[in-house]
């Protein structure tokens, strides 16, 4: 693209292409990030009226004085009505706080209907008027931008946050841990060994990354039940332990491939054993390898499903996983608060993420595994 | 051998003796008694919990005695037609997308991956609140359309004929959608909404894109190669391995779809959603049918090997290794 601009059409499209392409991605972008943006507006939203008030993005509250007090409301509609001196405008409203009624003042007043509209709320005419609902003057009733951080504290109370975020990052330590470990141990033996059955065994471990883990499930359980381990977190990490993951063998084992034998001879003459050479030599230099399985493994276990669902009875034990589960069991249309706990559980993967965005994408490119 | 030679292959069995013991203790020894207990009755809630032998009965009423098994078979096979090939055109689409020199890319790559990072059940979440018939993000939206549009208009019940074609009706006589909640939505809702983790693929398309040398696309264009020609004789036949991985990838992971029919749709309405991995799991931990469901299992190793092989197989036919040429 570096030819001569000659021609005045070709100077216009270099202008334009770079345009077209950023509103093309800006228009696919917002698509992508709208449920995200939906989620954080849902969670600091009121209860029941901040949800069922259509499209807005913004967590508005209505509050209705009357000059010596201030009341939380939800307005119902407005209407037109004849008052003393002409027109005015009113809106129906309904106490949050308490089943108050509300004496009904009519102010005249005329231009509201453009600020109505900007309130997007539907007519009401006197037929939705209900019992614990009341007319008051449009002007008496303010609407303010009020974030209801609230559904935080209390969704995560609700959920037994805490406890779940501990055994969360009990068997993500650890399971993240125990593959880095193993893996890399397993990777050296098949890297620096020569042996019977190397080249063979090696394409067993590769082959077992296409298993699916349904397979294995049943028994597995079964064994872990004889162990009495059922309803403790130790079937979800020691698995990991016993290099289970082909994956981060495989990872491992290329890496040291490309280092050179003249560090192990080199190391081996200042008196290493082969364990010492492993661990004071090759681990140490396998930092970006331990990063990505790092990342790959701390989302895994953060985000493990299946597992706690079929190994933990009691809440507990539960991770935040299986806790976001039940608790949407329990609170099936408390949107605000599943929101809420949503994005708390979702919030350490979300920062991981920015924070080590070049192992992550390293991760995925090389294993085209889907978190 | 030497004794040097010997003391080494020693030392690479205690390496790897892990690994050892972990495949024998989690993956071969399981499939062994996955496949034993496939021939059996067990009901480990059972007080006397025995293990019985009953040949291949259990197989015999998988095929011929359970309903449910076709059904989820049929919704799986469904699921897995429509959403790879989706999941691999819109993964390709979007890294062709991304695959370019413009300002702040980097941020526009994340904010496609974003949505991957937050796992099964905070997704699952998430959607089952925006595909919600009556408060929903999706359907709000769609009735301010149809409001403006004018409810009975002829352009409001044009683009609620195809919608509700595939997503099924919220109510009977409703313009919306019904998405998770309708019996002919159910499974096409939860398609739709696997295609907002198109960022995997798309990682791993953009990687294959990078990597095909410019210097190629110079010399097509030297010779008046056009656009579509560049594309069709250079980037499908260089990125065709990387389309390959994702095939198997997406082959793999899509039979095995399992916690959206859980947390969203509990595999109804009327098991429209009742994923195989979701039956073979409420046979197992459910109803304590674990013989019956070993057999599930291992059925669906068998289908989701015997079209990896295929795909495996056929893969020489059009996937094109750079390597091999030379």
């Amino acid at each position: 693209m570096t030819g001569h601009v000659t021609k005045p059409g070709r100077a216009l499209r270099r202008l334009l292409a770079p345009l077209a392409a950023h509103a093309i991605l800006i228009a696919a972008t917002a698509v992508m990030l709208l449920p995200l943006a939906w989620m954080v507006s849902t969670s600091l939203k009121q209860s029941g009226i901040g949800l069922s008030r259509g499209i807005e993005w913004l967590p508005w509250r209505d509050a209705w004085t009357n000059g010596k007090e201030t009341v939380d409301v939800m307005v119902l509609g407005a209407r037109v009505a004849p008052g003393d001196g002409g027109e005015a405008v009113e809106v129906g409203i309904k106490s949050l706080a308490s089943r108050r009624r509300f004496t009904t003042v009519y102010v005249p007043e005329g231009a509201f209907e453009a600020e109505i509209e900007a309130w997007r709320i539907r007519p009401l005419t006197g037929e939705d008027e209900t019992a614990e609902a009341r007319w008051a003057p449009f002007a008496s009733v303010r609407r303010r931008v009020a974030p209801e951080w609230g559904n935080y504290r209390e969704a995560l109370e609700k959920m037994r946050f805490w406890v779940c975020l501990a055994n969360t990052l009990a068997i993500t330590f650890l399971g993240t841990a125990g593959t880095i470990l193993s893996c890399s141990l397993v990777a050296y033996g098949f890297a620096r060994f020569r042996f019977p059955g190397n080249n063979v065994l090696f394409l067993v471990l590769l082959s077992s990354m296409m298993l699916p883990s349904v397979v294995t499930m049943i028994p597995v359980y079964l064994l872990f039940r004889e162990l009495h381990w059922i309803d403790t977190l130790l079937p979800l990490f020691a698995p990991a332990w016993f290099s289970v993951n082909a994956f981060a063998v495989f990872l491992f084992r290329q890496y040291y491939m490309t280092l050179p034998f003249d560090l192990d001879d080199a190391a081996q003459i200042d008196g290493c054993s082969a364990l010492g050479t492993y661990w004071r030599v090759l681990l140490p230099l396998s930092r970006p390898v331990m990063a990505t399985v790092g990342i790959f493994c701390f989302t895994h276990y953060w985000l493990d499903f299946m597992g706690p669902l079929i190994y933990l009875n009691t809440s507990e034990k539960f991770t935040l996983a299986l806790g976001l589960y039940t608790f949407k069991g329990a609170y099936t249309t408390q949107w605000h608060y599943l929101m809420a706990a949503t994005l708390a559980v979702s919030l350490p993967c979300i920062v991981l993420f920015f924070a080590g965005q070049r192992f992550f994408v390293r991760g995925v490119v090389m294993s085209g595994l889907k978190a | 051998m030497s004794k040097k030679r010997v003391r080494e292959a020693a030392s690479g069995y205690l390496f790897i003796a892990p690994w050892v013991a972990g495949f024998t203790l989690f993956t071969l020894g399981p499939m062994a008694a996955s496949a034993i207990l496939s021939f059996c009755r067990y009901d480990p809630s059972a007080v006397h919990g025995t293990l019985e032998w009953v040949g291949l009965a259990n197989y015999a009423r998988m095929f011929t005695g359970d309903p449910l098994f076709w059904k989820s078979l049929s919704v799986t096979l469904r699921y897995s037609l429509i959403s790879i090939p989706l999941q691999l055109s819109g993964g390709l689409a979007l890294a062709l997308l991304l695959n370019r020199h413009v300002r702040g890319i980097a941020l526009y790559r994340t904010a496609f991956y974003l949505p991957m990072v937050l796992g099964g059940v905070a997704i699952s979440l998430l959607w089952l609140w925006l595909f919600s018939p009556s408060q929903g993000l999706i359907n709000i939206g769609l009735a301010k359309i149809f409001d403006f549009l004018g409810q009975d208009s002829a352009c409001a019940h044009l683009l609620a004929w195809p919608l509700q074609a595939v997503f099924g009706k919220a109510d009977a006589d409703s313009l919306l959608p019904g998405w998770i909640s309708s019996e002919r939505g159910a499974l096409n809702s939860l398609i739709l909404m696997s295609c907002w983790t198109l960022g995997g693929s798309m990682i791993v398309n953009l990687a294959g894109l990078q990597a095909i040398p410019k210097t190629y696309y110079e010399a097509a264009e030297i010779d008046g190669a056009g656009r579509w020609t560049r594309f069709w004789r250079i980037t499908i036949p260089l990125l065709s391995p990387t389309i390959f991985f994702n095939l198997v990838m997406g082959v793999i992971g899509s039979f095995q779809v399992f916690t959206q029919g859980l947390i969203m749709t509990a595999g109804g309405p009327n098991n429209s959603t009742c994923f195989y991995v979701l039956n073979t799991y409420r046979n197992a931990f459910e109803f304590f049918r674990m013989g019956y469901a070993s057999a599930l299992a291992w059925f669906l190793f068998v289908i989701i090997l015997s079209l990896t092989l295929l795909v495996v197989r056929s893969s020489s036919l059009w996937v094109f290794y750079e390597a091999q040429r030379r």
